[in-house]
């Protein structure tokens, strides 16, 4: 079996003239969450609409569980669970309608405890028309609908939006929990928090293109770090600024320095070896100052 | 399909009901003021001056006919049932996906395993078996009438003919409305162009009969190939009805074929953009 359960190479898409996708290249390994983080117009919810046919790139391949979704979309559309970024409901069905009419689609293969379950862990009105539902109770029947069939993949496009924080962390366990029983959970967000807590790896795309994959752990210990020290005496360590890397940010006063620190930490800390320290803290940079540097950047131009 | 026709035909409920209302309270009038109509020499009076004082407009609605069954329901019913039930058509079918699509609820269905074609074809079905039904209300209505009126009787299987045909003209501005509503970035352009052509279509039918310039340009309109008193009085010409069906199947394939190549939007209504990629998507060819 095929190690990936997406593979994207040079995806192209546009609109018009505009071009939304500049070649995007891109894999999830099975069984893994990878968090797809970007601005709104970035391209995240394009990337996850060619994935299912629903609207057709110009150019690049995509690969979905080993499948091509312009030759197999609807092999692929059974083994997917997917959740729009913009939920549309039928207005005029209830909760349980539109589970038993998508169960339908899918050949009756949910099991309806399993629906259940699900929806009461959200604590979702089964029976209530879906036009009394408030922006949260309907993003809750949309997690449902994504994950009844026990897909192989999900692809969820902002699964938290509007849900309160009880419901985000339920939202999450859930997607965890899919992972432990080898489901491939593909999700873009732009709330980094969540990204941060449940992916394993990070995609980062600005622009329609892909500027960063890499596991999240790995991206927050090579990123940006502030050192502050206190020497136990005035010291003049400026062989500490010249460090690769280390960037004195400001001087509190003949005693304490505040560093910004880029990579490997050994250098610094081996230099600060001669030196008597008082006191020394670390802050590693959250994945939310990492991304904000990405566009940043970006704005930089 | 099966699911797709079922959930498709549940909301089409509303449509089946308020429409079919509607349409049996007109056809089940008919036969109580023919009675009333034939019963009354002040009425026949008043037919026969208009056909001295005004005889462009006693030719133009028949009315030298009107004290026969069929000439009454010709004169009565069906001189302007079809612009009715034609507005049901055009608007059936520049929803039969836009509607979803606007609704942001198309993106959601087709992310299930039910392929292009037969999300089109179950909802065509659907919306075909409503037309049929309505026709079929109408049809039972003017049955029914006919039971407690002591003038108006024409056989039951002579009336279906001229539904027969109203169909095959219904089923053009269905699938002329579903095609503009794949060329058209909104689901109302669409339904109000399609309207347009179905009124105009109607008036150019109606007055050519006294309109010399117009006998060319009703050539070109579908209600005149509409057969209602010649259905029941000659039977049905098959091969105008032929060809309606054909064009209707034409149309429709048009339109699947355009709705297997575009990309789906998340919801709301299109650019004059998306027409412009259309047009070029068309072009290309099936």
């Amino acid at each position: 079996m095929n190690e990936f359960a997406i593979t994207i190479d040079g995806l192209e898409k546009y609109y018009g003239s505009f071009k939304a996708l500049h070649g995007v290249d891109l894999k999830a390994k099975r069984g893994e969450i990878l968090g797809f983080l970007g601005p709104n117009g970035a391209g995240k919810t394009t990337t996850i609409r060619c994935m299912l046919d629903l609207i057709h790139p110009q150019g690049g391949t995509i690969s979905v569980l080993g499948l091509n979704p312009q030759a197999e979309p609807e092999a692929i559309k059974a083994r997917v669970g997917y959740l729009p970024g913009e939920l549309h409901l039928d207005e005029n069905m209830t909760a349980q309608q539109i589970f038993r009419y998508f169960n339908r689609l899918r050949g009756n293969r949910s099991n309806w405890d399993y629906i259940e379950e699900l929806s009461d862990r959200l604590k979702l009105e089964l029976k209530t028309p879906i036009k009394n539902f408030s922006h949260g109770n309907k993003q809750k029947v949309g997690v449902v609908q994504a994950l009844m069939h026990r897909p192989e993949l999900v692809l969820l496009d902002e699964p938290t939006g509007g849900l309160d924080p009880l419901m985000q962390q339920e939202v999450l366990r859930m997607l965890a929990e899919a992972q432990d029983n080898g489901v491939t959970v593909f999700f873009s967000s732009h709330i980094i928090s969540e990204v941060q807590a449940v992916a394993d790896r990070v995609a980062v795309i600005r622009e329609g293109k892909i500027v960063e994959v890499a596991e999240t752990a790995s991206l927050l210990h090579r990123s940006m770090r502030q050192v502050r020290i206190r020497f136990q005496q005035p010291t003049e360590a400026e062989e500490l600024f010249k460090l690769p890397g280390v960037e004195l940010i400001a001087k509190d006063d003949d005693l304490g320095v505040l560093l910004q620190v880029e990579g490997d930490m050994d250098a610094l800390i081996k230099t600060l070896a001669k030196y008597p320290v008082n006191d020394f803290e670390t802050e590693r940079t959250s994945l939310e100052e990492i991304f904000l540097a990405y566009y940043e950047g970006e704005e930089d131009k | 399909m099966f699911t797709v026709i079922r959930y498709s035909l549940r909301s089409s409920r509303g449509a089946i009901i308020g429409w079919g209302i509607g349409l049996a309270a007109l056809a089940i009038m008919m036969g109580s003021f023919f009675d009333m109509m034939v019963g009354s020499n002040e009425m026949m009076d008043v037919m026969n001056a208009y056909a001295v004082t005004m005889p462009e407009f006693a030719e133009i609605f028949n009315f030298s006919a009107m004290n026969t069954p069929i000439g009454w329901l010709d004169v009565e019913y069906f001189s302007f049932v079809p612009l009715i039930i034609g507005l049901f058509a055009t608007g059936a079918g520049a929803s039969l996906l836009a509607r979803d699509e606007e609704g942001g609820t198309l993106d959601l269905i087709l992310a299930h395993p039910v392929s292009r074609t037969t999300l089109f074809w179950g909802r065509f079905l659907t919306t075909t078996l409503v037309t049929i039904i309505l026709l079929l209300i109408s049809w039972a209505s003017l049955l029914l009438s006919m039971t407690w009126s002591e003038n108006f009787t024409i056989p039951a299987l002579d009336l279906l003919l001229p539904f027969t045909s109203l169909f095959a003209i219904l089923m053009f501005f269905m699938t002329l409305a579903l095609l503009l509503s794949m060329l058209l970035p909104a689901r109302r352009m669409a339904n109000m162009l399609a309207a347009m052509l179905l009124v105009a279509s109607f008036f150019i039918t109606l007055m050519s009969g006294v309109v010399d310039q117009l006998e060319r340009a009703a050539d070109f309109s579908p209600l005149t190939y509409l057969e209602t008193a010649t259905a029941i009085e000659d039977g049905l010409n098959l091969t105008w009805f032929g060809v309606f069906i054909a064009i209707d199947l034409v149309l429709a394939l048009i339109s699947w074929q355009m709705f297997q190549r575009r990309d789906v939007r998340v919801g709301g209504e299109g650019t004059w953009r998306f027409l412009k990629r259309n047009l070029r998507v068309a072009g290309e060819g099936g």
